[in-house]
């Protein structure tokens, strides 16, 4: 049998030790939720947001770009000729049938930029950063070159960053670079611009003979006193999608375009 | 009289193992906060220093003459992004997907070039519609599919705009299995 003396050495042993452990455990646990680093990791953090949005702005501005070329895909020719501008035959631009409905480069470049900004904004717009929940207003500009397609801007005002340890305002700028020149849409005016007298007088049956851009597919049609054309690129135009221009032109009445001025040299 | 020590024999029986069930309980318990606080105080700024890389990496043109996986022809020359392949929502599903692999190789690849051997990740995006993963690719023997220290580290690496609600880039993170077996 235990003594009464043995059991009290026993219960002294393990309670010390147990007074030890919860001690040891308790320290072991305030080293580590004061952790160092912790605290300037959760900085760095809040910092790196500037970094974060300015890519998000930029990735935006790329987006909204190969949405409108895959648009341009889609429409061809749309985008540029409104109703207002130009009259339509069964949802096609009639070309050269007035004034208006022509085609420059700074009227091009306009158009194209005024889509790009719808797609970026709608982007910027939808719920992301809190940063980006009131969005000051931006400037785009667009210079198109040789193989080369350059948009680039900024925010009007900066931006302002508020996280649990740091406060701070950013510029947001942005510029980026396109392979694509869309030398597609001024090599097809040339050639259009240029045959229009001979497809005139060739009409649908012996458009052959004209000196069409071999860069594209050309399907001719006449109907009421109309050349129904459709030009498709022989190359793919964005990723493997072609494009695609479809239009019609007056056999009777066309405004032969005056100050046409072709994109790129083309 | 008091007993002699040699006679709590009974009392010995009882309270050596006991004291030596404390002692290896505690050891162990001592030894496994030591690794998770280690792991804290010396490894944070991996977080930050992994988000500066994922940014890189995204705004990168797309390798033209890739080692380990192949570029489609129709991606080459035009000056594309490795976030531009994330980007293409107007696409099928079946070429979205062709890219997104292409990306994940990619990502896995380029971002591990750049981050510790000893600590493992995955990154998860998270899209309207589903999420996919890129894991850090390092050899079998230093990583583990899962933390070993039960201390894992969650944080949102960024946001990725994408047509009406951005991708949610996720990172986790720990200690390789072999660095915990070392520490």
């Amino acid at each position: 049998m235990i003594s009464k003396q043995g059991t009290g050495a026993l219960i002294l042993i393990v309670l010390g030790f147990g007074v030890l452990l919860i001690f040891l455990t308790l320290l072991q646990h305030s080293v580590t939720y004061t952790a160092v680093g912790q605290t300037s990791a959760s900085v760095l953090d809040e910092v790196m947001d500037e970094r974060r949005i300015n890519f998000y702005v930029s990735q935006a501005l790329r987006d909204a770009v190969h949405t409108s070329l895959q648009q341009l895909t889609q429409d061809g020719l749309a985008p540029f000729f409104s109703s207002e501008d130009c009259s339509l035959y069964q949802g096609k631009p009639l070309l050269l049938s007035s004034p208006t409905c022509t085609f420059s480069q700074a009227q091009f470049e306009a158009q194209f930029l005024s889509l790009v900004k719808s797609h970026w904004e709608a982007t910027l717009q939808a719920t992301s950063y809190p940063s980006l929940k009131k969005l000051p207003s931006s400037t785009l500009s667009l210079a198109i070159t040789s193989r080369h397609m350059d948009f680039s801007g900024s925010f009007a005002s900066p931006l302002s960053y508020q996280g649990k340890h740091v406060t701070y305002t950013f510029p947001v700028t942005y510029a980026e670079s396109f392979s694509y020149d869309l030398h597609e849409y001024g090599l097809f005016f040339t050639t259009l611009t240029n045959n229009i007298p001979c497809l005139l007088e060739y009409r649908a049956e012996s458009a052959t003979k004209c000196s069409l851009s071999q860069d594209f597919i050309w399907t001719i049609k006449e109907e009421n006193q109309l050349l129904l054309i459709t030009a498709k690129t022989q190359k793919p135009f964005f990723l493997s999608d072609y494009l695609s221009f479809s239009f019609a032109i007056s056999l009777n009445n066309v405004e032969t375009p005056k100050n046409y001025s072709p994109l790129f040299g083309g | 009289m008091r007993k002699g020590l040699i006679n709590y024999w009974l009392e010995a029986i009882i309270a050596i193992p006991l004291l030596l069930a404390i002692l290896i309980f505690s050891s162990c318990t001592l030894q496994q906060q030591t690794v998770e606080e280690s792991l804290t105080a010396a490894d944070l700024p991996f977080q930050d220093a992994f988000d500066r890389a994922l940014l890189t990496f995204l705004a990168s043109p797309l390798a033209t003459n890739p080692p380990f996986y192949t570029t489609p022809p129709e991606l080459l020359d035009k000056g594309y992004t490795y976030g531009d392949l994330l980007t293409f929502s107007f696409l099928s599903s079946t070429e979205q997907e062709s890219y997104r692999q292409l990306f994940i190789q990619a990502a896995q690849k380029e971002i591990s070039y750049v981050t510790p051997n000893h600590i493992d990740w995955i990154l998860t995006f998270v899209t309207p519609l589903s999420n996919f993963t890129v894991q850090q690719q390092t050899q079998s023997w230093v990583s583990s599919p899962v933390p070993v220290s039960g201390k894992t580290y969650h944080h949102q690496s960024l946001l990725f705009p994408h047509k009406n609600t951005p991708i949610i880039v996720e990172l986790r993170w720990w200690k390789a299995a072999q660095s915990v077996i070392n520490a």
